[in-house]
C-alpha cells in the first residue's frame, strides 16, 4: 500500500528511465512534488470530482507523479490497476483521467470494443513515448480528449503537451506537422530553450536548479508548437 | 562585407508600414510554408526556414519599398522559428520559381535590432557541400542588423541565418536575377532604385 501522504510530506526517490543516460536514482523534494502536482492539475483540468483510472505502473513517473499523486493531493478520486487490454474500456467508463503509453493505446486500439466505444470528455495523457498521430486520431475520433504529453524524469512528468479536443484541431495540427513527426506540445510548463537543436528545460518541477539539456533533438512550427525529432547522438 | 552582401541607404519601409507587415506576418504565421531537409546532419542539426506562400503576400505594404526598385523584383518573406540556427547554403536556381541569385533583404520583426539574429556568411574551405557533414565553413563576415539598414545579398555564396531568441524572425525580400556586382554596380551609381 503507497502512503501518498508521507510522499508528499517526504519526497520520494523514483528510478529515472535511462533515456537519458544510465539509470539513475532521482529524488524529488516536498517543493519539488507540489510543483509537479501544481503543473499535473493545471494542465490536464483535474478537479476535486475528478476520477482518475492509474493503469501503469507506479515506478513510473506516469503512472505515480502524472496523475495519481497530483490526484490525491486534491482529493480526487483515483483508483490503481493493472493494465488489461480487454477490461480497460468498461473499467474507464466511471473515470475522467488516465495516462497511457502508447503500446497501451496500441493494444487498446486493436481490441474489439475499441471499434464501437464511446470515450467523449475523457482526458488521455499519452506519453513515455513517441504519441503517433494514427494514435490520437483513433481515440480523438471516439471523444477522448487526448493529450501527447512531453516529460522527463529530471524535469518532471508534465513539461510539454497540447490537447486534442476535435478532429478539426488534429487536422490543422498533422497538417503544419513537419515530416509527420512526433508532437510534443505547444502549452509549456517549464522554461525551454534550444542549443543547437538540442531542448533545454529548467524550472519548479525540474530536479536541478540550472538548465537541463535533454538530449532530445527538436523544432518548431509557426505555431511554436515542438516537435521530436530524435535523440541528440553521442559524438 | 563585399562580395558576400552590402547594407542599403536611402531605402526602407516606415515604421508604421514595418509594423502592418509585422502584423499581417504574424498573423498568417501558421499557414507559411516550410522549407526543410527532412534528415538530421551527424551532429543533429536540421535546416528549418519559412516562408510566405504568393497568395498570402501582402503585396501593397510592400509595394511601398518594391515600386521603388528600378529592376524586377520578386516579393518574398522568408522567416525563422525561435533558436533556428539554418543550414549553411547557396540558394539553387530553381526553374519556375522566382530568381533567387541576389536579394534585398529587409529585416521586420523582432522590431528590437539589437536581438535581431545574425545573416552569416562563409567560405566551404574543405570537403564537399554534397557531404554536408564532413565539409568545413569558415565564417567571412556577419551582417550586423543592428545598423537598422536593408541589406544586399550576394546568394551565391554559402551563408545561413540564426535566430538564437525565443521569438519569430521575419524578412521581406525583394530578390532578383541579377549577379552581386551587376546589383551593386546599379547601387553604387544611383541606377537600383528611385
Amino acid at each position: 500500500m503507497i502512503d501518498y501522504a508521507h510522499i508528499l510530506q517526504n519526497g520520494i526517490e523514483i528510478s529515472s528511465s535511462g533515456t537519458t543516460g544510465t539509470p539513475k536514482i532521482v529524488l524529488r523534494t516536498p517543493d519539488n512534488l507540489k510543483a509537479c502536482n501544481d503543473v499535473a492539475v493545471d494542465a490536464q483540468q483535474l478537479v476535486r470530482s475528478s476520477k482518475v483510472l492509474t493503469v501503469t505502473r507506479m515506478t513510473h513517473a506516469g503512472g505515480l507523479l502524472a496523475q495519481t499523486l497530483p490526484a490525491y493531493s486534491i482529493g480526487a478520486e483515483f483508483k490503481v490497476q493493472q493494465f488489461n487490454a480487454f477490461t480497460f474500456l468498461k473499467d474507464f467508463t466511471n473515470y475522467t483521467h488516465t495516462f497511457l503509453a502508447p503500446a497501451q493505446m496500441t493494444a487498446l486500439m486493436n481490441t474489439k470494443g475499441f471499434v464501437d466505444c464511446n470515450l467523449t470528455g475523457k482526458r488521455i495523457l499519452g506519453g513515455s513515448d513517441c504519441v503517433t498521430w494514427e494514435m490520437i486520431e483513433a481515440f480523438v475520433s471516439k471523444g477522448a480528449i487526448v493529450q501527447p504529453n512531453w516529460g522527463m524524469s529530471e524535469i518532471g512528468p508534465i513539461a510539454i503537451n497540447i490537447e486534442f479536443d476535435s478532429m478539426d484541431k488534429v487536422q490543422y495540427v498533422k497538417e503544419r506537422c513537419p515530416f509527420e513527426y512526433s508532437i510534443m506540445g505547444g502549452t509549456y510548463y517549464c522554461d525551454w530553450k534550444i542549443k543547437d537543436h538540442e531542448l533545454y528545460v529548467k524550472g519548479p518541477t525540474s530536479i536541478y536548479d540550472d538548465w537541463f539539456a535533454t538530449g532530445d533533438i527538436v523544432a518548431l512550427d509557426m505555431g511554436r508548437r515542438m516537435y521530436y525529432l530524435g535523440r541528440k547522438e553521442t559524438k | 562585407m563585399r562580395p558576400f552582401f552590402e547594407y542599403v541607404e536611402g531605402i526602407n519601409f516606415t515604421e508604421e508600414t514595418r509594423k502592418k507587415l509585422a502584423e499581417n506576418i504574424l498573423a498568417n504565421a501558421e499557414d507559411y510554408g516550410r522549407s526543410a531537409t527532412y534528415n538530421k546532419n551527424k551532429f543533429g542539426k536540421y535546416d528549418w526556414n519559412w516562408f510566405c506562400p504568393q497568395d498570402l503576400i501582402p503585396r501593397e505594404l510592400m509595394d511601398e519599398v518594391g515600386k521603388r526598385f528600378k529592376i524586377p523584383v520578386s516579393y518574398e518573406i522568408l522567416g525563422q522559428t525561435p533558436y533556428t540556427d539554418v543550414k549553411i547554403h547557396i540558394d539553387r536556381k530553381v526553374e519556375g520559381l522566382p530568381p533567387r541569385v541576389t536579394l534585398i533583404n529587409f529585416p521586420i520583426y523582432p522590431f528590437d535590432m539589437e536581438t535581431y539574429g545574425a545573416t552569416n556568411f562563409f567560405k566551404m574551405t574543405a570537403g564537399d557541400y554534397r557531404d554536408y557533414d564532413n565539409a568545413t565553413f569558415d565564417l567571412q563576415c556577419s551582417v550586423d542588423y543592428r545598423r537598422n539598414l536593408p541589406v544586399i545579398f550576394n546568394l551565391q555564396e554559402y551563408h545561413n541565418a540564426v535566430n538564437d531568441t525565443n521569438d519569430y524572425r521575419f524578412n521581406c525580400q525583394f530578390t532578383t536575377g541579377l549577379e552581386f556586382e551587376e546589383l551593386i554596380k546599379l547601387y553604387d551609381t544611383n541606377q537600383l532604385f528611385n
